[in-house]
């Protein structure tokens, strides 16, 4: 009796079964390579879309005084940095050129004329560049940090153009005196609640600086006296449960009143708001203020007043405005509607005049209040390219 | 700050848009094809003379219900993966939100592969996430309308090879080869069972006719809770910590949604955490217990039933409903998948009881079915083709690999001397290209800041260098900084740095004051330009210089040839390299 052996068709797919297996060990054991690639880095995890919503609110329409605004608008993949000083009737293209990512930018405007303005790197590139103005936009010096820069509210500030600081994404925090030449290590003393991860800092005034992050669920600041040469930890009463995620925006230090600064939690259930204020005895709680879910925009313009908007991630949806004359310790609200956009950034020009970024598809515009949110009118943002701002001296194109 | 923490949630200009058109293209290809008759009449001819074969032996291809179930339930779930695709996050959120970071902690060969998607993505994010859309929704449709048909046996193939595509390219491999995977969160990837209901839809008749296909799928089934216990075991994963146990299921709470959902996995979250070691050992046993019943229980079904139960809670704590409502959820995660395949188990297990259930399959399928079948490949072959034909091959047509056997964008030159160029490296040293005239060189012209092709090719470069072993030593790697901003030499060094060229002995990344760069770009023809809103602008090329410093051939490469660049210039370099030292 004769044994039949397997059949042609069972024999070619054991065939290419085993060149499969042959070819998959070998790249497994390294024997044939494949192209390779620059590697990810090890980027640690950033506190999620809760930063998120404060980087919108604090960066992306801001006004240090009620005729000078900068705002961050998209253009296509790339994000443009602009500039009015009327008030909002026609903005200029500052945007430092020469390093444009889509990516992002994080942009921490220090006064009128003086902003930093940081490329937020790829995922596989690790160095984040940047660029500092003092003369609203129209020359910029550039530099290099180490390391991809943080995705905080404030990953960077410029004390003076050549007094730098910067949060990474690994969360070290590093100092410049020399406009980013060179960079140190900054130590934060540790926190009793464990590991932490800074991602903001930011300076009320020439001595105070301040370091915000996050640590397991818990805002956490760190707050130098001396111009940033001894920090000292500050652990705020936020007492969430550890699965909640919490964002701090970096202090502020507005024309009246002590310095305050708010955290937005998120969790299960409705997110909240709570307003900490710096006092004799440190730091002084108001109650949570609990929110519905949507991008929660806060401004203040004194330590008593500001606004907090919670808006719908859906055009022309209902915004709720949420106010309060002292403190955060109480708040009214009332509902509004900003027609057929989607709110993205937000900031109080004084306690009734308020002004929202919004988007229509990919067109920007500013919707003003002069009478505490109750109605709003459109005012388009009419963005011209302006002169080509330079950056080391070198103008683009 | 609307940068990275909003770049990957907005929706970029033009996707729906971009979806519209492609699908016009779709619906008006089909309509061609459908009146043209071509392809329709040759399957036709195919399908009557199979439908006569099998009725002369007396065998009509029946319905099988569960096969039909299998079939549906697949096409259904493959549309909806493609309408998550097209949610307004895709573009550009996926490849960061989902991708990057699967790529963290993999083996250095798949963490590459997935670091080239990212970069794809990036550099295409319409391009990509409008071809994704419509190879899921084609291939869904391919298989729901295409019955057993030519089209969807194509479908169905299609459905396997883009499985196996998303298993790595998407899912990183479920997670398996990293610290950490659980069953509880998906592990070893949803993907994989699509391929496995593709491959049994695949599978001959009579596998399914004797029920044999049923009993499979349970023992596969009760085989990945065996996978999945073990998993949960492994004493170093940290499954039996507070910390490491309920870390994972506060990840879950932590996506929004509504408190009613995330309410019990809170619960579980704070019971891992106070006591992980019976949580885990619960877990375990549960799986365990339900493994062993599937593989070798004799009454399938309480087993079946209690699996059921089981896969819909570890779908809810832990893997939150397939993240839905996150805006870059991809699909319904692991958990109602293989309640799909033991749904078809029982479902076959019930019919082969009552054999009157089992129908006879309808009349050959219907034209408005065909011409949906056939939208569907088209679906398909209209996202793959731009895809697989438009960025490579159009990329290759300047560039390295079909250079190699052309000649194409590699121009010989006649041992043409080089321009003077003397700058200084990374280590502050000034420099010469003279020093080296007893070594090959390779010269090109990177932006130290650049995200999009100089990292790329200094890394090629490195790759380039270690395929050339031992003669690396008789060839210098020489770059020019092609950027008049970022010049310093802390930009180069930490280009240098990122990129771990400093590592290389025969490296140079050359810089100088502005206006000895400003020379040396002019002596070699290099346009350099500073656009308002992107990064600075330069040409890629590459110079190989034998020993002596004559130059022997010139590379350069288009804006279009990003694909090939990255694929072969390793190749391109080392060829190179080795036909100048050995003249």
């Amino acid at each position: 009796m004769t044994r039949r052996g397997p059949s042609p068709r069972r024999r070619k797919w054991a065939l290419l079964l085993a060149v499969l297996l042959i070819g998959v060990a070998a790249v497994a054991f390294g024997i044939l390579e494949l192209p390779s690639a620059p590697v990810a880095p090890a980027v640690t995890p950033i506190p999620n879309t809760v930063a998120g919503r404060l980087v919108e609110q604090i960066e992306t329409v801001r006004y240090p005084t009620a005729r000078v605004g900068w705002a961050v608008v998209p253009t296509k993949v790339y994000w443009r940095l602009v500039r009015t000083n009327d008030a909002g009737g026609r903005w200029i293209d500052v945007t430092p050129p020469g390093a444009g990512t889509n990516g992002g930018i994080a942009v921490t405007v220090t006064g009128p004329s003086t902003a930093i303005v940081t490329f937020l790197a790829y995922q596989y590139v690790r160095a984040s560049t940047f660029a500092i103005t003092s003369d609203g936009g129209a020359d910029w010096t550039a530099g290099i940090l180490p390391n991809a820069v943080s995705e905080g509210p404030d990953p960077m500030y410029a004390l003076t153009s050549s007094r730098l600081w910067a949060v990474l994404a690994n969360g070290e925090v590093l100092a410049s005196s020399n406009a980013g030449t060179s960079w140190s290590k900054v130590p934060l003393p540790a926190l009793p609640s464990g590991s932490c991860l800074p991602t903001s800092v930011w300076f009320t005034s020439s001595t105070n600086g301040w370091v915000t992050g996050e640590c397991q669920g818990v805002a956490a600041m760190w707050h130098s006296a001396d111009s940033g040469g001894t920090w000292q930890p500050i652990v705020l009463s936020t007492s969430y449960a550890s699965s909640a995620s919490v964002a701090i925006a970096p202090p502020q230090a507005p024309a009246s009143g002590p310095v305050l600064t708010s955290a937005v939690v998120s969790g299960s259930g409705p997110e909240s708001l709570r307003v900490f204020q710096q006092s004799s005895t440190g730091w002084t709680s108001a109650p949570a203020l609990a929110l519905p879910a949507g991008r929660v925009l806060v401004s203040f313009t004194s330590a008593a007043d500001g606004w907090a908007l919670v808006a719908p991630r859906a055009p022309g949806a209902l915004v709720l405005a949420y106010q309060t004359s002292n403190g955060g310790v109480n708040w009214s609200f009332q509902t509004t509607t900003i027609p057929a956009a989607e709110v993205t950034a937000f900031d109080l020009l004084s306690p009734g005049d308020a002004v929202a970024l919004t988007q229509v598809g990919r067109q920007n515009d500013l919707f003003v209040s002069a009478n505490g949110g109750r109605t709003w009118s459109e005012s388009v943002m009419a963005v011209s390219e302006g002169p080509v701002p330079k950056v080391n001296g070198i103008t683009g194109q | 700050m609307p940068g990275m923490g909003s770049y990957g949630t907005e929706t970029l200009g033009g996707f729906y848009p971009y979806i519209f058109i492609d699908l016009l293209i779709i619906v008006a290809l089909t309509w061609l094809f459908f009146g043209a008759q071509v392809g329709l009449r040759f399957l036709d001819e195919r399908q009557a003379i199979a439908d006569k074969a099998t009725s002369a032996v007396g065998r009509l291809p029946l319905a099988i219900p569960a096969r039909t179930f299998l079939r549906r339930a697949i096409g259904i779930i493959w549309i909806i993966d493609g309408l998550l695709q097209a949610q307004p996050a895709m573009p550009g959120g996926f490849a960061k939100d989902i991708v990057a970071p699967g790529a963290i902690g993999q083996p250095h060969w798949l963490a590459n592969l997935l670091n080239w998607e990212v970069y794809f993505w990036q550099a295409h994010p319409l391009d990509l996430a409008v071809a994704t859309v419509f190879i899921q929704v084609g291939l869904g449709v391919a298989i729901l309308a295409g019955g057993d048909t030519a089209l969807g046996k194509a479908g169905l193939w299609a459905s396997v090879a883009w499985g196996l595509f998303v298993w790595v390219g998407g899912e990183a491999m479920g997670g398996i080869l990293i610290s950490g995977a659980t069953e509880l969160m998906g592990a070893p990837g949803a993907v994989l069972v699509y391929v496995a209901a593709a491959g049994l839809l695949l599978a001959p008749m009579r596998i399914w006719e004797t029920g044999h296909v049923y009993r499979g799928i349970r023992i596969g089934v009760g085989a990945l809770l065996l996978f999945g216990a073990s998993l949960q075991a492994i004493p170093w994963e940290g499954f039996w910590t507070g910390s490491g146990l309920s870390a994972m299921f506060r990840a879950m709470a932590s996506v929004p949604q509504p408190g009613f959902f995330s309410g019990p996995v809170l619960a579980v979250a704070h019971f891992a955490q106070s006591d992980p070691v019976l949580l885990n050992s619960l877990f375990i046993a549960v799986m365990a217990v339900l493994g062993a019943g599937l593989l070798y229980g004799r009454a399938p079904r309480p087993w079946t039933v209690a699996t059921l139960v089981w896969l819909a809670v570890s779908w809810w704590i832990g893997q939150d409903f397939g993240a839905l409502g996150s805006r870059t959820a991809t699909d319904p995660n692991l958990s109602p998948l293989v309640a799909v395949m033991l749904v078809c188990a029982w479902i076959g297990t019930r019919a082969q009881a009552a054999p009157a259930r089992v129908e006879a399959l309808p009349p050959a399928t219907n034209s408005m079915r065909r011409t949906a079948a056939l939208g569907g490949l088209l679906a398909i072959a209209v996202a793959v083709v731009p895809v697989m034909l438009g960025l490579p091959v159009a990329a290759a047509q300047s560039a390295t690999i079909e250079a190699l056997n052309t000649g194409g964008p590699v121009s010989q030159v006649q041992n043409q001397s080089l321009p003077d160029l003397t700058l200084v490296n990374q280590n502050g040293r000034l420099v010469d290209l003279a020093q080296w005239s007893d070594k090959a060189v390779v010269l090109t012209f990177l932006d130290p800041v650049c995200f999009y092709q100089c990292p790329i090719i200094g890394e090629q470069m490195a790759a380039a260098d270690h395929r050339l072993g031992a003669l690396a030593s008789k060839v210098e790697f020489v770059a020019v900084v092609a950027n008049p901003i970022y010049r310093s030499l802390s930009v180069v060094r930490a280009f240098d740095s990122q990129l771990l060229l400093n590592r290389l002995p025969n490296w140079q990344y050359l810089t100088g004051s502005l206006p000895q760069l400003q020379r040396v770009w002019s002596a070699f023809s290099i346009p350099i330009e500073v656009p308002r809103l992107q990064m600075v602008s330069h040409p890629t090329v590459l110079y190989f210089v034998k020993p002596g410093g004559q130059e022997v051939s010139f590379a350069q490469d288009s804006a279009l040839s990003n694909a090939s660049v990255i694929t072969s210039y390793a190749s391109l370099i080392d060829e190179q390299v080795r036909s100048i030292i050995s003249q």
